[in-house]
């Protein structure tokens, strides 16, 4: 019995189970010697060994689990590692903060029920200009430094051509952005020769479309993207629209209490829209229809949103600024 | 556009209006307001008159004055050059700081006392007029000695720039601004002042005639004025530096400030034939291109609206007759000539292009009014006009029912009458109670329709106070192909950073000259850019793979050791065509030193690299290139891809010497076309419930051979049905074994499976018995 307590591992424990329970065991043996005993002698010790027996294969088995768990854990602990080593970066790459956001903005349109459509980066003056109320000599041109190419197209410096595009195609009810890069002249802090943009354009036939439809998406657009700011409109005047506005959100890092980003005002513009223009009808063959349309900056609302302070490093593949958005 | 509260307060009455009211009724009403400045005089500085100027007796360029500030005479010493007695200047007292953080103490300078300091504009934080002290006159206000500057208007007040939209040129003048001010805060505008003529004077008719030839398309008038000894007034030369005018004639100083003031076209001319006291004809007719021109002895001098010979231009007005010239021209009318016929202009066109005030008299009397009574100055009696057939200003029909729609919010009829009204638009209610007659004012050239009515509406009535509604939706489905398009771009993205890339932006430019280095293709001359916008990026890019080196290149530059990038993006061919591309980089180990490479990343190989674009953009099979389209493709590990029979891009180690070129640890590449790769939906097969076998086997192959030969020989005994039950099969191990030359193991992994039983080991002996003997027959090459 005592042996058991000794025992430290499974073989002597079942070797000690053969020696005692065995064929040839010690208490099989005693077992095979109750034969000899006269009936009430017989009794007695064939009690007494029964209990001895069960006892011992209690204990036994006891002992055998708690040896079975202890050979597990010494497997178990061969594995053991310092798991506080871990220091391993994230091995995923990240998504560019200029496309995020702009997953971001198409993801609200579509959910929207708007309809995508992109065009040729290359565009002639018609549908870059012309058909947008934007004639040769207007004055607006000299805004817009435009890259030309010798043949007179140029790069287009708006997605505005898709929507004029999208209208010689299809006939209204129209309600699509138009999302991606457009260029213009111009390479300073606040300045690069290619950017990104979403426009976006919506027409029905009649007089439905309002200023109060457009005032809506755009409050509802700009809460989604920043959170819990406060619009305003501020009338303003694009060649392409009339009435025409342009948006500012309440300053995102100063709550509106003025500070450097918001030059103090309080307010951050984020966008430009407004009715269409008929002009832009006319040029596109549309008659008695109305629309509104507008159109933001995808680089500034990811600088505002990621807190980017240079608008260049966007384009300048700097994994310094790109693995903050794993 | 630069306006200052003092300069508004001569239009209107604002004097009360905080400078934060006024830029948010800017902003209201569509005048962006760009910066807001105070412009205020340090406290301490005084007026002071002066009441002795001698020379310093111990330097020669210094001056001893004695000068009044009220309360007592000061002694100082000065050195300006301008400095004499009886002027009114501006005097920092004794503990005055200056703007430039000098404190006004008692000094001796040269062993003479000063006790204060005649400032010039600069020291006292303002805009720089002329050298030397500022010397003041009552232009400024009534001038009262010891009195603080800093209490007269002008030097405590506000600048504001607006940034002006385009269509805006009626607010191009603080009139402009005025009128816009009055109509939001329903001020009256202070009357304008009419000139009154002075019976007195010589005629106009005494030394000018001006005839015209023909239909004219501009309204003209001419005034002429004699100055014998005329100043500026300090107000006049103050507030043109503040708008930015630096170092211009007396002429033009006083030419400017009417402009600014009420938004007149003026030039001034002079010709020496007037100062002979004989009679100037001028001429106006059109020229070749149909623009109002001034011909002066059969010579051009003029064209309206947008330029003026110098050799007539005045630029000092004294001692001389000026002829001054007021006109007005439609802004589109000349904007459309001057690009037609490549006219050159000058400053004038910026506002006559976005429409200048086409009232002239109130240029004219602005101007006769700021000259009249001044000693020196004659003003000749009467003018000479020229108008074309002014067409009676613009009148337009709307329906307030449309206003509404238009805004989509009900704005009561008598407040859209009185915000009308306040725009000084002459408004008609019609019979039917709807419609609107509205009589536009000229200098609004820009209003034509109705949605331009709805505009001065809103932006008065407060864009704010629009509710917003939501457009009621028929229900389509959007779902199209560019959205699909956009959708498989995005899943192709994430996947792509999913194994460890970095997506990246670059410009859709690169160089020419690098692009021929490296032997890409490049957009031909005659269709590139004309304006690049610098040298480095002086056409568009026919390839991802130049900038994404370029990429590597600056990030191994910062000491990192591994750099995936991919980009999709558009490129062009020779002929500019667009083709849209995914392009991917891999340069560098597999990963940063970590704990689980113990310290040691590895290299990739080209296989490794394979497999992550693989996993990127879908299974695809690679055959070995022949024709190189560029030189970063390394010639010896380097392959076309093909998707379904089809050549979509190129995957390839960078070739050593362009690796070399940009310093870079080595370096993986592939661009891939964007159009053949699609997100099928998969068809799935049933599978097999029994077990798979492995069975691998070697064969000994000549080196010039390449595995897809035996890849394309096996999948025909299998597409030909000769044997069966082979799942799939593909290359676990290739290596060269060193007596033999010319020859190289290849192992190859066959998986079989049937579906109907498990395979015993005759069945799947036989089966790949067939392929041993085919590969045999074929290509002579033997297990080994
Ligand atoms: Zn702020």
């Amino acid at each position: 019995m005592i042996e058991i307590y000794n025992i430290t591992n499974l073989k002597s424990l079942d070797e000690l189970r053969i020696k005692v329970l065995g064929k040839k065991g010690v208490l099989t043996n005693e077992f095979a010697k109750l034969k000899d005993l006269n009936e009430d002698e017989r009794k007695k010790v064939a009690k007494e060994l029964n209990e001895l027996r069960d006892e011992f294969s209690e204990k036994l088995n006891l002992k055998k689990e708690i040896l079975e768990k202890k050979e597990q854990e010494q497997l178990l602990q061969k594995d053991k590692i310092d798991v506080t080593l871990f220091s391993k970066k994230v091995e995923l790459g990240a998504i560019h903060p200029v496309n995020y956001t702009l997953d971001r903005i198409v993801e609200y349109f579509v959910n929207m029920n708007f309809s995508i459509h992109t065009g040729p980066l290359i565009e002639d003056d018609f549908h870059n200009f012309e058909a947008l109320n934007l004639p040769n000599y207007h004055p607006a041109r000299d805004m817009q430094d435009t890259f030309y190419f010798k043949d007179s197209n140029l790069l287009r410096t708006h997605t505005s051509p898709v929507q004029i595009r999208t209208m010689l195609k299809q006939k209204p009810p129209i309600r699509m952005i138009s999302p991606g890069a457009v260029f213009r002249r111009d390479f300073d802090l606040t300045h690069t020769p290619m950017f990104h943009q979403v426009e976006a354009l919506v027409v029905e036939e009649g007089d439905k479309v309002s200023f109060a439809n457009l005032k809506y998406i755009l409050e509802n657009f700009l809460t989604y993207m920043f959170g819990d700011v406060k619009v305003r409109f501020r009338p303003s005047f694009f060649p392409f629209t009339e009435p025409s506005a342009e948006v500012d959100i309440s300053c995102i890092f100063c709550n509106g209490d003025g500070c450097r980003v918001c030059s103090h005002t309080g307010w951050l513009e984020v966008l430009g829209c407004g009715l269409v223009d008929e002009n832009v009808f006319k040029a596109v063959g549309y008659k008695n229809v109305s629309g509104y349309a507008f159109g933001l900056g995808v680089e500034r609302f990811a600088m505002l949103i990621h807190k980017i302070s240079d608008l260049r490093s966007l384009f300048e593949s700097d994994l310094r600024l790109l693995e903050q958005f794993k | 556009m630069i306006i200052t509260k003092s300069w508004l307060s001569e239009f209107l009455s604002i004097e009360d209006i905080g400078v934060d009211n006024l830029c948010l009724a800017f902003n209201k009403i569509g005048l962006e307001v760009d910066r807001n400045i105070k412009i205020k005089a340090p406290d301490g500085v005084v007026i002071g008159k002066i009441l002795e100027c001698d020379k310093h007796p111990n330097a020669d360029k210094l001056s001893v004055c004695k000068v009044d500030i009220g309360s007592e005479i000061l002694q100082i010493v000065c050195g300006a050059k301008n400095v004499s007695i009886n002027q009114y200047v501006a005097i920092a007292t004794i503990g005055t700081l200056l703007p430039n953080g000098l404190e006004i103490k008692p000094v001796k300078l040269r062993d003479v006392d000063s006790s204060g300091m005649i400032c010039s504009l600069e020291e006292l934080g303002f805009n720089k007029i002329e050298d030397g002290i500022a010397v003041l006159d009552n232009s400024i206000g009534n001038l009262i000695v010891g009195k603080s500057l800093n209490d007269y208007n002008l030097f405590n007040d506000d600048l504001i720039e607006i940034e002006l939209t385009a269509n805006r040129g009626d607010c191009l003048s603080i009139y402009g601004i005025a009128r816009e001010l009055s109509s939001y805060f329903n001020i009256q505008l202070k009357p304008l002042v009419s000139y009154e003529e002075d019976e007195n004077n010589l005629g106009i008719g005494r030394v000018l005639t001006v005839s015209h030839v023909g239909d004219i398309d501009s309204s003209l008038i001419y005034k002429i004025i004699n100055f014998k000894n005329y100043n500026i007034p300090f107000v006049m030369k103050f507030r043109i530096s503040q708008i930015g005018f630096e170092k211009i004639s007396q002429a033009q100083t006083l030419i400017n400030y009417v402009t600014h003031s009420t938004g007149v076209i003026i030039r001034g001319y002079k010709f020496d034939e007037i100062q002979n006291n004989s009679k100037v004809l001028l001429k106006i007719s059109k020229n070749e291109s149909g623009v109002d021109s001034i011909y002066y002895k059969d010579e051009l001098i003029s064209m309206i609206g947008l330029n003026q010979l110098k050799n007539y231009k005045c630029s000092d007005l004294n001692n001389s007759l000026i002829v001054f010239e007021m006109s007005y021209i439609n802004p589109e009318f000349v904007s459309k000539k001057r690009f037609d016929y490549k006219i050159e202009s000058d400053e004038i066109f910026y506002r006559t292009s976005r429409g200048s005030e086409p009232e002239l008299k109130i240029g004219l009397d602005f101007l006769c009014n700021s000259l009249k009574s001044i000693e020196g100055v004659e003003i000749y009696g009467g003018t000479c006009e020229l108008s074309r057939e002014m067409e009676s200003s613009t009148a337009l029909g709307v329906s307030l029912s449309k206003i509404n729609k238009i805004i989509g919010f009900e704005i009561e009829k008598l407040r859209v009458v009185s915000i009308l009204q306040s725009l000084q638009f002459k408004v008609t209610i019609h019979s039917d109670d709807d419609s609107l007659i509205i009589g536009v004012p000229k200098y609004r050239h820009d209003l034509k329709n109705i949605q331009d009515i709805v505009e001065e509406i809103y932006r008065i009535y407060g864009v704010d106070n629009i509710k917003s509604s939501p457009i009621e939706l028929i229900e389509k489905n959007k779902i199209d192909s560019s959205y699909l398009e956009y959708k498989k771009l995005k899943n192709i993205r994430y996947k792509a950073i999913g194994i460890g890339f970095y997506e990246t932006i670059t410009y859709l430019f690169s160089s020419k000259e690098l692009l021929k280095k490296y032997q890409c293709d490049t957009i031909d001359d005659k269709l590139d850019l004309i304006n690049p916008i610098t040298h480095e990026l002086n056409t568009l890019r026919s390839t991802l793979i130049l900038n994404l080196i370029e990429a590597v290149s600056k990030n191994i530059k910062l000491n990192k050791k591994s750099v995936k990038f991919f980009e999709i993006g558009s490129v062009y061919n020779s002929c500019r065509e667009e083709m849209k591309k995914i392009a991917f980089i891999y340069s560098g180990f597999e990963e940063d030193v970590s704990i689980i490479n113990n310290g040691k990343p590895e290299s990739i190989s080209f296989y490794d690299f394979a497999d992550k674009i693989q996993s990127v953009i879908g299974k695809f099979e690679l055959r070995e290139k022949h024709d190189m389209e560029n030189s970063f493709i390394h010639p010896y590990q380097s392959a076309d891809i093909i998707v379904n029979g089809k050549h979509i891009g190129y995957i390839s180690k960078l070739n050593i010497f362009v690796q070399n070129d940009f310093e870079l640890p080595q370096t993986f590449i592939a661009e891939i076309s964007l159009d053949n790769i699609h997100d099928d939906i998969k068809i799935t097969k049933n599978f097999s419930i029994y077990q798979a076998n492995d069975r691998d086997l070697s064969f000994l192959i000549d080196s010039s051979m390449n595995y897809l030969q035996i890849k394309n020989e096996i999948e025909s005994l299998i597409d030909n049905g000769l044997v069966d039950n082979i799942k799939e099969f593909y290359p676990i191990d290739i290596f060269k074994i060193d007596n033999l030359k010319n020859q190289i193991s290849i192992t190859i992994r066959f998986v079989l499976q049937s579906n109907s039983k498990t395979l015993d080991d005759e069945e799947i002996n036989s089966n790949l018995n067939i392929i041993v003997k085919k590969l045999e027959e074929k290509f002579s090459i033997g297990l080994r």
